[in-house]
């Protein structure tokens, strides 16, 4: 089938009648989001959804502006059709229905028509309804269609449907041809065992050896059916851990860097909350707590210090003057001659009794550093002051039990004198109290850059991982921890799955022999007789059947090798120039496939760039079309919507120069080769696009548009010359 | 013959630190609503745990130390007003920093004698020589200085008030009360306390 025309009609955007040619090998159409690229490609899926007989009419399809246009109880129709050719015949096939605008603005839909229209010389036949689709079924048949029109490219990959191999190969290739074959002989051969155990069942001389042989052969053949059934459930488990291991290979690298900077988040959280645990910020209970509140204290008790010094100091001269005055003449006696110097002599315990005998010992005043040898004024002085002292202690016992009349009754301030030299033991802390704030402060300060320090290299180790993360397929943390410490686990499966498959097919093998000797047994029981000859032919219609199904599977081995050589052949044509490795595809146990990229050394190559696994996958489906080609002697149509969303423009370039040089109808809807412009639009880079070769179309929003009301859009479809 | 007190060897001697420490301080009532209930753990008793986060100090005493401190540094006196209601927290100076049982805390009693020692520096108009000379009471002597903390006390919540009114949270950042201490005893431009820009404790 080759598409000649596309026409849409009043479908979602496309506003009144809208038609394109399409050429035989690449058709462009191009626009920007928003532009209606996607309802293209949406028009022609319902034209093609031929799925059941169901109209699928939806008010959705109908354009907002058309009704937005029409007058009450007018109405329009919705039609989709393509011109294409078929058998050398052309046809048209076309969806439509007809859509009413009521007088309160509400729109019915009716007239659903499918048709097809077949030019036939100068006559026109037309068939509608079922025939119509049956037609068309012919035409293009839904297992092609499969393979005919893709969205996006995630769609691409064909082999993400687990029957997809079987589905392909069975549609495409001849294997087929093999069942009726493999059905008969099978079938033969059971017509003739029957027969020959019916034959030995009238022969009463060997009916008991026969009757056993058929237990031996009956129990053989359950064996080998039952192990057969737990060989293909190993074989699916062996499979599902390779395939696992596979992943794990593929994220190996992922799971080994994920765990290295998952322990290094550890320690860097570790080392954060030691960081912060060393900060202590509470300066308002450090302000009582550790009376860090003193810190201004220091003047204070400076001024209390003086304040306490004077008063003593006054009171012992008013004690003297009193002493004096009250005429205590033993006292004043000894203090006459020092009031009269003018200045009010020391204490008589200062210095102490130790530090005075020392000075008199020594011959030196240490108060003053000047030298008192015996005899001299200073020395005589201070010998002086120790026996005044020593005296005023004896008198002070003496007097103990006399009254005594002093000026100053009370002692509070000696209270005050003595908390001062309470207070003098702090006076260093106190003087030093700012600098320990300050040091705490800076302290504090450190450890915040610290742990900033610390947290901003947490944050890059978090990055790391998201990005980590972010390149494994969808694989959770936990998937890949787990894959990282399940990897031993696994292996063990996978070998004992392998090898009890390995086991089971030694003893199917083993019980397949057996098999066939108790049946080549069976076959000898009456030789000459009809019995025999049944027995046989059994045999042999059982080998034949084998046969058959060999082929089958090496005719299924060659189409695959015969489709991946030619899905090479378009991955080296679409990546000209670059790295593109080889396309492999695997067949697996469970009868799935998978396509994968391999090196020049058999290794895979894991998480290939998208560009270069679009371009695989699209190379497959360049093969697919290649050789369904060859089998259904007719071509179709691959139809792609923004497939290249990965690649550069450079490489998009390249592909679409490819894609235009393959002889192969290929319609492709893309945002590539529009250069954005300032005022929001965009325009054709056609310096880029003359390179290529085939129908160029640009779609595009009528302008002007209110961008908020839908009845206002209107694509149009234009070629680009 | 006169009788000598003397602390060391007599019982009947009392100290003024002593008569000092069993003296509640007074203040002006309408500050417990405006500044005492908003800081600290006012009236649920010193060894209940603060249920509120917002309060930045424990007991209500810890508020009239901060307010002390704050007029003595100012070295600023505001008598109390007479004409207005008076009250006391009905815990005597003597108990006031004892308490270290709430979680991360410490006792700290010897501010007590500090806050003393501040009181007798800075209460000129007590004339000891007449004290000594048994001329004039201990609890008068006593009387004089609690009217200076009093009057420090009643600056210092003025002060605590007004940061209040502009900003409600203004002390609930740790750094509050060290800034203005810090700003009252050190030159502008010797700062002490964390740049502004420093992150919150995290506590």
């Amino acid at each position: 089938m080759i598409i000649k025309n596309i026409s849409i009609e009043n479908f979602r955007s496309y506003y009144g009648s809208n038609s394109m040619d399409v050429g035989e090998g690449l058709t462009l159409i191009i626009g920007a989001n928003g532009d209606g690229k996607t309802t293209f490609f949406e028009a022609l899926e319902w034209l093609f959804d031929t799925v059941d007989n169901k109209p699928k009419v939806d008010i959705k399809y109908i354009s907002k502006k058309k009704i937005a246009e029409l007058m009450p109880n007018e109405s329009a129709v919705v039609k989709v059709s393509m011109t294409y050719e078929s058998d050398r015949n052309e046809k048209i096939v076309e969806k439509s229905f007809k859509f009413t605008k009521a007088p309160d603005g509400s729109v019915t839909t009716s007239n659903f028509m499918h048709c097809i229209y077949i030019q036939n010389g100068n006559e026109k036949e037309v068939c509608e309804g079922d025939t119509a689709k049956r037609l068309f079924d012919i035409d293009f048949s839904v297992s092609i269609r499969k393979y005919c029109l893709f969205k996006g490219e995630q769609e691409l990959n064909i082999f993400n449907k687990e029957e997809a191999m079987s589905y392909l190969v069975e549609t495409f290739s001849k294997i087929r041809d093999f069942d009726p074959y493999i059905n008969f002989t099978s079938k033969a051969q059971k017509w003739s065992q029957d027969a020959a155990d019916n034959a030995m069942r009238a022969d009463r001389k060997n009916s008991k050896e026969a009757e056993r042989l058929r237990s031996l052969i009956k129990n053989e053949l359950d064996f080998i059916r039952d192990k057969g059934e737990e060989l293909k459930n190993s074989q699916k488990e062996a499979v599902n851990f390779t395939t696992l291991l596979d992943e794990l290979e593929k994220n190996k690298e992922s799971s080994e860097l994920l765990n290295s900077t998952n322990n290094r988040i550890e320690t860097l959280k570790e080392k954060i909350a030691k960081a912060y645990n060393s900060i202590s910020e509470n300066y308002t209970f450090r302000l009582l707590d550790e009376m860090w509140i003193l810190m201004g204290f220091e003047p204070i008790a400076r001024e209390y210090g003086d304040t306490v010094a004077n008063l003593d100091k006054e009171q012992r001269r008013m004690e003297r003057e009193y002493q004096r005055e009250q005429g205590a003449k033993k006292l004043a006696g000894k203090m006459q001659e020092e009031i009269n110097q003018g200045f009010v002599p020391l204490a008589l315990n200062i210095p102490d009794e130790n530090t005075m005998r020392e000075m008199l010992h020594d011959e030196v005043c240490k108060i003053c550093g000047t030298p008192a040898p015996k005899g001299s004024v200073a020395y005589n002085t201070m010998k002086k002051h120790l026996d005044d002292y020593l005296a005023s202690l004896k008198d002070t016992h003496d007097n103990e039990d006399e009254e005594e009349d002093t000026l100053f009754k009370h002692e509070y301030i000696r209270e005050l004198a003595n908390r001062y030299t309470v207070l003098h033991n702090s006076m260093n802390w106190l003087t030093r109290l700012p600098i320990i704030i300050k040091t705490e402060i800076e302290k504090n300060r450190r450890s915040h850059d610290i742990a900033d320090d610390l947290q901003a290299r947490l944050e890059q180790e978090e990055e790391q991982k998201r990005k980590i993360l972010a390149q494994t397929d969808g694989l959770s943390e936990e998937q890949l921890v787990s894959a990282f410490n399940n990897i031993s686990e696994w292996w063990r499966q996978k070998n004992q799955a392998e090898n009890k498959s390995d086991f089971l097919k030694r003893q199917i093998d083993e019980h397949r022999k057996k098999l066939e000797e108790y049946q080549e047994e069976y076959s000898q029981i009456s030789e000459e007789s009809l019995a025999a000859t049944y027995a046989r032919t059994s045999i042999a219609m059982q080998r034949i059947a084998e046969a058959f199904l060999a082929a089958k599977i090496h005719n299924k081995r060659e189409f695959l090798a015969q489709l991946e050589d030619t899905t090479n052949n378009y991955l080296e044509r679409l990546n000209r120039g670059d790295f593109r490795g080889q396309a492999h595809i695997v067949e697996k146990a469970d009868e799935s496939a998978e396509l994968m990229l391999i090196d020049t050394d058999g290794t895979r190559i894991y998480n290939p760039n998208t560009a270069l696994k679009t371009t695989m996958y699209m190379s497959l489906l360049f093969a697919v079309a290649e050789l369904t080609t060859v089998k259904h002697e007719d071509d179709y149509p691959l139809i792609f919507d923004a497939p290249t969303s990965s690649f550069t423009a450079a490489k998009e370039s390249d592909f679409f120069g490819v894609i235009g040089e393959i002889n192969k109808q290929t319609i492709i809807v893309t945002k590539s080769f529009l250069n954005e412009n300032a005022d929001g639009s965009s325009s054709i880079d056609t310096k880029r696009l003359k390179a290529i070769k085939g129908k160029k179309y640009r779609v595009e929003k009528k302008r002007p548009f209110n961008d908020k009301n839908l009845a206002t859009i209107e694509t149009r479809i234009e070629p680009i010359n | 013959m006169a009788i000598r007190y003397n602390r060391f060897d007599s019982e009947r001697f009392v100290s003024l630190f002593e008569l000092w420490g069993r003296k509640n301080p007074s203040y002006e009532k309408h500050f417990e609503d405006e500044v005492i209930k908003r800081l600290c753990d006012f009236g649920k008793g010193t060894n209940e745990t603060s249920d509120s986060k917002a309060k930045v100090l424990g007991a209500g005493y810890e508020v009239l130390i901060m307010a002390f401190f704050i007029g003595l540094y100012s070295n600023k006196k505001l008598p109390l007003n007479e004409d207005l209601d008076i009250k006391d927290l009905g815990q005597p100076i003597q108990y006031w920093g004892n308490i270290d049982s709430k979680k991360g805390r410490r006792a700290y009693p010897k501010l007590r004698e500090y806050m003393f020692i501040a009181l007798l520096a800075k209460t000129p108009e007590i004339d000891w020589y007449e004290l000594d000379k048994g001329r004039c009471t201990p609890s008068e002597t006593v009387n004089a200085l609690i009217m200076t903390m009093e009057e420090y006390i009643n600056y210092g919540l003025t002060v605590i008030k007004d940061k209040m009114d502009e900003d409600e949270t203004y002390f609930i950042n740790q750094n509050a009360f060290l800034n203005l201490i810090q700003d009252l005893t050190f030159p502008k431009n010797d700062t002490l306390s964390p740049k502004d820009d420093q992150p919150e404790p995290l506590d």
